[in-house]
Formats: structure tokens, sequence, C-alpha cells
């Protein structure tokens, strides 16, 4: 009887790699020694400002995870969490200094008490749980990606905005509400995992959480060590995969099979 | 509610749940397959529970804001709207049954005004983009230069005429997107495949603050 289904051995590997490093690198948070810092990252400092924007010219911070944002299964589900942190971030920080936040909800229904919570969690912890009008400044458009940006550039228009915050699972449909945003003079931020839907962001956005710029900002904005933590080993991860990468590019030019090693 | 409710118990059944499923890809054990199957049908039963939770919500979030409105036109038109929504979806529920991709009265939406409002804004989505392409084609440093190059040299293979008259234009085109571009593209999408990697790995283990409550 195998123990290994069959072509999985180097998967548990790399899986184990993974884990080992991060459990590492979790212990070290644990034991509060010294972990890596995480760069100042500008569309974050960015969404200070746009709140602070918004306090000054008396319009909202509108923030969205895109129509097909919030995926809670597959693959893209850790784009979902690294933006709920942001989410948190920026309705706490509009909580704190009293600009009017906007949250328009994917169309995946099955998302909403977890979004809700999140936005609930971040004015609560300010103290402020009054100061989000959720019949009002929470905004669920049901299925359709167009009927979706259509109604967050109607949005724009009827309340205005100050900043427009975009990040998760985007795709290219959203260009017409981020184009919107920018006709009507927002500071523009976006950023998602998915390399294809980027270059709308670079259209359209004055800051931009470049491709898995938006884990590390996710990580960074909650200050918590642990979150660092897991941060310092992708690092460690994507040194090692470049080093993977060098020494399959030698053994290549050397004449070596490498898909038939990776075959076992 | 006490901590270990609100926050210990989540967390350690995620931690279950997802270690088994990751246990299930490596080793051939049937109660591992059998719990992943299980699970799929909890997944699907809470998934419609919620799109039910989400209709009721989203009614009833309606009617708060129908009801806010600050003059009696407002009233009025908004009210109109409201209930013309509710009753289309109740002829479409209570006509053609709940099956909405078979209903004639939900088709009859979707190909009347679903659709062309739909196109409508895909058709003002490219000519935005092909507007605002001068954003992104202006040389203001060395790299926005080799990218403007780069694009340049690109747009020109893809018509025909360059392509038949400018030796090497096509390979160069081509050069573009297959050598940097491509060369570009794959560690980036390695390096966001190796943070969803650890974003997983962070909830499971426990530490992933964003989706726990906290205060």
């Amino acid at each position: 009887m195998e123990i290994l289904k069959t072509g999985r051995i180097w998967d548990l590997l790399l899986f184990s790699i993974f884990l080992g490093l991060t459990i590492y690198y979790l212990d070290r948070a644990s034991k509060g020694k010294s972990l890596p810092k995480i760069r100042s990252i500008a569309a974050l400092e960015a969404i200070r400002e746009g709140v602070g924007r918004g306090v000054e010219i008396r319009k909202p911070v509108h923030y969205s995870f895109g129509p097909y944002g919030a995926v809670v299964s597959g693959a893209d589900v850790s784009q979902t969490v690294a933006s709920l942190g942001i989410l948190q971030y920026t309705a706490g920080l509009c909580a704190r200094l009293g600009a009017r936040f906007i949250f328009h909800l994917p169309q995946q229904p099955f998302a909403i008490p977890l979004l809700e919570g999140a936005v609930d969690e971040a004015f609560l912890k300010e103290g402020k749980t009054e100061a989000f009008d959720k019949a009002r400044d929470m905004r669920f458009y049901g299925t359709g990606s167009m009927v979706f940006a259509s109604a967050m550039a109607s949005s724009f228009m009827d309340d205005g905005v100050a900043m427009n915050v975009l990040v998760g699972r985007q795709t290219t449909i959203i260009y017409p509400a981020l184009e919107a945003a920018k006709i009507q003079g927002a500071i523009n931020i976006g950023g998602t995992a998915r390399w294809t839907a980027m270059y709308i962001f670079a259209l359209t956005c004055d800051y931009i959480f470049i491709g898995e710029e938006i884990y590390a900002a996710g990580a960074k904005v909650t200050d918590n060590p642990y979150m660092i933590a897991s941060i310092a080993a992708e690092e460690a991860l994507k040194y090692l995969f470049l080093a993977i990468l060098a020494i399959g590019l030698i053994l290549s030019a050397a004449g070596v099979n490498i898909p038939a090693i990776f075959k076992v | 509610m006490s901590t270990f409710i609100r926050k210990d118990l989540p967390t350690l059944l995620i931690a279950i749940v997802g270690f088994a499923i990751v246990a299930e890809w490596f080793f051939p054990i049937k109660a591992l397959s059998d719990f992943k199957s299980y699970l799929g049908l909890v997944v699907t039963i809470i998934y419609r529970v919620s799109i039910g939770i989400g209709t009721v919500y989203a009614t009833t979030s309606e009617y708060a804001v129908w009801r806010r409105n600050p003059t009696k036109q407002q009233t009025i038109i908004s009210g109109s709207m409201f209930a013309m929504i509710i009753i289309m979806a109740l002829v479409c529920v209570f006509y053609g049954g709940l099956d909405a991709g078979y209903n004639a009265q939900y088709r009859w939406f979707q190909y009347n005004i679903y659709q062309p409002q739909s196109q409508a804004m895909y058709a003002v989505m490219f000519l935005f983009q092909c507007g605002s392409l001068y954003r992104v084609c202006r040389a203001r440093s060395m790299e926005s230069t080799i990218m403007l190059v780069a694009g340049g040299i690109f747009i020109l293979s893809c018509i025909p005429l360059f392509a038949s008259y400018v030796p090497g234009i096509s390979e160069l085109g081509t050069f573009v997107t297959q050598g940097p571009s491509l060369g570009g593209t794959r560690p980036a999408n390695m390096a966001a495949a190796i943070g969803a990697i650890i974003v997983g790995l962070r909830s499971l283990l426990g530490k992933e603050q964003s989706t726990m409550e906290t205060t």
C-alpha cells in the first residue's frame, strides 16, 4: 500500500518547508526576538492622506473589494483576507478622523457577514459604532460586474468621492468605476495579486499595491508581530525559490532533464 | 460570549479542517477523502442559506433607506422603484419558479434590460482604456521610456502593414511579449502565489488578525 499519492512527494517537501519556515518565524515573534521590518508602502501612506483629505473637503471615502472581490474559497481567498486588513485600517482611520465611509459590497452575499463584521470591528475599536450608517453607506448591488461598476460610478456622482480604495481579487471590468473616481478628482488607490488585472490600476490609480504587496500591506496595517513574522517567512521563501531557479537554470544548461526529476 | 467561543474554538476548527484537507492532498486515506466531500456539502448548504439571508438583509436595508428620504417626492419616487423591483422579483419567482435561468420573465429582464446595460458599460470601458493610454505612454524616466519604446514596438508589430513591410518588427514584437514581459510576469505571479500560501498558513495556524474579533 502506498503511503503518499503518486507525484506528490515534491509538493509535500515544499509544503513542509513552507510550514517549517512559518512556524520558525512565528516562534521568533512569540519569544520577542527581532524580526525584519516591512518597508513603508506608498499606497498605505496614501490611504491616511486620502482620509485626511476626505475630512477636509467633506467628501466620503469609498472602499470596495470589486464585484467578485470577496471570494471565500479557492486560491484567491488570500486576497480577500489581505483586503480585509486594509479595509479595517481604512474604516478605522475614517472613524478616528471623522470621514464618512462608504463600503460597496461585492456580489457574493455569503461574504456580507464577514465584511460587515470587519467594518463594525474597526469602528468599535475607535469607540464610534454609531458613526457608520450601514443602511445608507453599506451598499449591495446584486450580481453583475457591469451593474457594480455603474453603481459605484453613480455613487461617486451622488455622494462625491475624496478617495476610492479598491483592493482584493479584481477584474478589469471595474475600470469604469476607477475612471469615474478619477474624473471626480478622487485619490485612486488600487491593488490586486491578479497580474492580468494590474494594468487597469496602472492606468487610473495614483497609488498601487503591486501584486503581492497587498499581502504585506494587509499584515503591516495590523502591526501584529505574528503577521510581520509570516511576511518574513514569505521573504525567506522567495530567496529559496530564487536559488531553486538559479540551480535549475544551471542544471538545464548542463543538459539535465529537470521536469523528469519532479515527476516522482 | 467568552473568548473561547468567539476566538479559540473557531480557530481550532479551522486548523483541524484545514490541515485535514491539506493531508487529503498528500495521503491516500479514504476517511480524509470522505471528510473533504462532506465538507463540500456543508459549504453548499451554508452558501444557499446565506443567499437567502442576504436577500432578506438587502431588502430590509433598502426599506430602511427608503424610509429615510428627506422629501415626500423622493419618498414616492424611490418607493415606486422599490415596489417595482419587489413585484418583479415576486413575479419571477411565483410565475417561473426559483430557477431563474429558465424563467421567461427573468430572461426578458436579462435580455432587454441587463444585457444592453452591460454592453453599454463594456463599450464605455474600452473607450476609457483607449483614451487613458496617454497616461502610461509618457517618457518621464528611463524605465517609462523603455516601456514606451517596447509598447510602441509591440503595437506596430500588431499592425499588418508594418508586419509586412518593416523587416524584423514582427519578431521584435514577439520578443517583447515572450521575453521581458513574460520574464517579468512569471516572478510576479510566483511571488503572489507564495504570498497567498503564507496567508493560508497564517490562517491555519490561527495567527491571521483580519478575520478575527479582537475587541
